[in-house]
């Protein structure tokens, strides 16, 4: 039971992670709120680091793009959708697999990476539609 | 003895928007003969209550400080 | 275990919202709401102004905790002796604890000719389209009197029509038209703004930026041919362009006993429990109570944190106190912080408060989303701005 409630609390974990990309892309298109702070911002000392701040927009706009909030969504509804039934085959399933750490909670990661490996999806239903799912 | 109504406004404890506009709510349903008595605890009242008089021309009757609040008793003549 | 008790909250705005993600551990949650959406209010203004739609709504469910029940109707009466509610179908629910947080209900025929008013030129408190169309009045208006006048002193948000007037203000000039225009603020008051002590930071403001206010100024009749609004002390003002604040009244739904609304509709609740009269288990919060000092989005969310931890047994009272924002236009911007002992602070106007108004704006969904993350944040935030505090520091 306990992976169960492990996917439960990582998908509550995710999602919440989630609503506070969606918060920080929110404050990132506000042109009022960005307007104010570059008039703040830019001053001659500061425009040094003024001169960065492409880069630095730039690195925060790939974490919040909207493929990878997508990719994001997909594995939450995945989790959800799966029932109870089928997480304790999920569970059963990594029992049977030889992996080295065992017992603790997975991450999210560590799962996707574990699933592609072929002799592990062989036989599994449940792990081949979450990498159908999954996509390219 | 005149018919007309006599009505108590207690605007006591509040400041914000303030008395006056308790006063106005009553005015609004007021008539010509009316007489209206407000109490108020804000103390910028008394100064308020002048200002509304001299505006709206109505008239003020009495403007008192008790123990516990101001009360000013006005008489409704200025309703158009 | 014993089964966790019902909690019925009427309404899905602030309050209702963040009530029920609040309770969500210990009852269980049913809310009902007339639309599916969740409206932010403070947008009307952006729209107004600025053509702005981004934060406007979002669905309701999509801002619920897990596990709340979301009911999408009316309500069409509420028992407070029998503790039972009728939806629009006539369908009957129970509740242990009831939590009545439906808002106001604008009402444009409460002033003569207000109906045709907002036809023309639109407002900023009762709908979208509304605003947009206030919209199209300062981007197109050329020459004139342009004028704001406050018609329910008891109106949404107490910043907004210095808000608007500012706002207008700034789009003319931005236009390049404004020298040409006669700006006009109305106000049932004696000063600009009730409050003395925000009238001291508010009043200059107006004075610089060229606002004529007009005080003891109630809007009463509007003649829609002659272009003059009529006020209930007697003077008249002539206008090209016109935007009244319209009535407000209490919400449509029929509550009994009838001594627990008051004339104008409104949930007659104490103003530091928010509980209805002798009932402890029924609470009024936000708009549509009178224990709301001020009809604010900020005076609802407190007062649903009060009555979560007034229901598990803690004494948590209203302090009410008030944080408003106030845009004051070229990313300026002011707040309104006051409580039931402290009048409003004189906080200066500068852009990190208007940076603060926008900060909030962006994270709203989320603030209602989660309020177990952001109350920590907010109790930091509120305890450190309290106005005996800020009274030390804006003299």
């Amino acid at each position: 039971m306990e992976e169960i409630n492990e996917a439960e609390l990582q998908s509550e974990s995710l999602e919440r992670l989630l609503h506070l990309v969606e918060m920080v892309n929110n404050i990132l298109k506000d042109e009022e709120l960005l307007k104010a702070i570059s008039k703040l911002v830019v001053s001659e000392e500061t425009f040094l680091v003024v001169d960065r701040l492409p880069q630095i927009i730039k690195l925060i706009e790939q974490l919040t793009r909207q493929e990878n909030l997508e990719k994001i969504e997909l594995i939450l509804n995945l989790l959800q959708s799966l029932d109870k039934q089928m997480l304790e085959k999920l569970g059963n399933a990594f029992k049977a697999m030889k992996i080295e750490e065992k017992a603790k909670p997975m991450s999210i990661s560590k799962i996707i990476v574990t699933l592609s490996e072929p002799e592990v999806s062989k036989g599994l239903d449940v792990v081949l539609n979450l990498l159908r799912a999954l996509g390219s | 003895m005149s018919t007309a109504a006599k009505k108590v406004v207690d605007a006591r404890g509040l400041s914000c928007p303030g008395p006056i506009t308790n006063l106005t709510k009553a005015y609004r349903d007021a008539k010509n003969g009316d007489v209206l008595e407000i109490w108020a605890t804000d103390p910028g009242f008394k100064s308020d209550i002048k200002a509304w008089i001299e505006r709206t021309k109505n008239e003020l009757v009495d403007l008192r400080e008790e123990k516990d609040k101001i009360v000013a008793i006005v008489k409704i003549t200025a309703k158009k | 275990m014993a089964e966790k008790k019902k909690f019925l909250i009427v309404g899905g705005g602030a309050g209702g919202a963040i009530l029920a993600n609040s309770l969500i551990k210990d009852f269980n949650v049913t809310i009902v709401n007339d639309t599916p959406n969740h409206y932010y209010w403070p947008q009307l203004l952006q729209i107004a102004f600025r053509n702005d739609y981004s934060n406007l709504y979002r669905p309701l469910s999509s801002l619920l905790a897990k596990g709340v029940n979301l009911i999408v109707d009316k309500v069409k009466k509420v028992d407070l002796q029998e503790r039972t509610v009728t939806l629009s179908n006539n369908k009957l629910m129970n509740y242990d604890y009831i939590a009545i947080a439906p808002g106001v209900t604008i009402e444009h025929k409460g002033i003569e000719g207000n109906d045709k008013l907002v036809e023309q030129y639109g407002d900023f408190h009762s709908t979208p389209q509304n605003a947009s169309k206030v919209f199209n009045v300062v981007t197109n208006m050329k020459k004139g009197t342009f004028l704001i006048a406050v018609g329910d002193p008891y109106h949404r948000c107490p910043p907004s029509p210095y808000e608007g007037i500012l706002l207008a203000d700034e789009v003319f000039r931005l236009r390049g038209v404004r020298n040409d225009i006669n700006m006009v603020l109305a106000v049932p008051y004696p000063r600009a703004y009730p409050a003395e002590t925000f009238n001291e930071v508010l009043e200059p403001i107006l004075k610089e930026r060229g606002i004529n206010v007009m005080t003891f100024f109630t809007a009463d009749k509007i003649d829609i041919e002659n272009k003059k609004i009529t006020s209930l002390e007697g003077e008249e003002l002539s206008y090209d362009a016109a935007i009244v604040i319209p009535v407000h009244k209490g919400p449509k739904i029929e509550i009994k006993p009838e001594d627990a609304i008051n004339q104008d509709g409104f949930i007659n609740a104490d103003k530091f429990t928010n509980q209805i009269l002798k009932y402890d288990d029924a609470f009024a919060i936000g708009d549509a109570s009178t224990s709301a000092n001020a009809k604010t989005g900020v005076t609802a969310h407190l007062q649903a944190k009060v009555v979560s931890k007034r229901v598990l047994g803690f004494d948590a009272r209203n302090t009410g106190r008030t944080n408003c924002p106030t845009e004051l236009g070229f990313e300026e911007g002011t707040f309104v912080i006051s409580d039931y002992n402290h009048p409003a602070v004189k906080v200066p106007a500068n852009a990190i408060n208007f940076i603060m108004k926008r900060l909030f704006a962006d994270a709203y969904w989320d603030i209602i989303r989660h309020p177990e993350f952001w109350d920590p944040i907010f109790d930091v935030y509120f305890e450190n701005t309290q106005p005996e505090v800020l009274w030390k520091l804006f003299r």
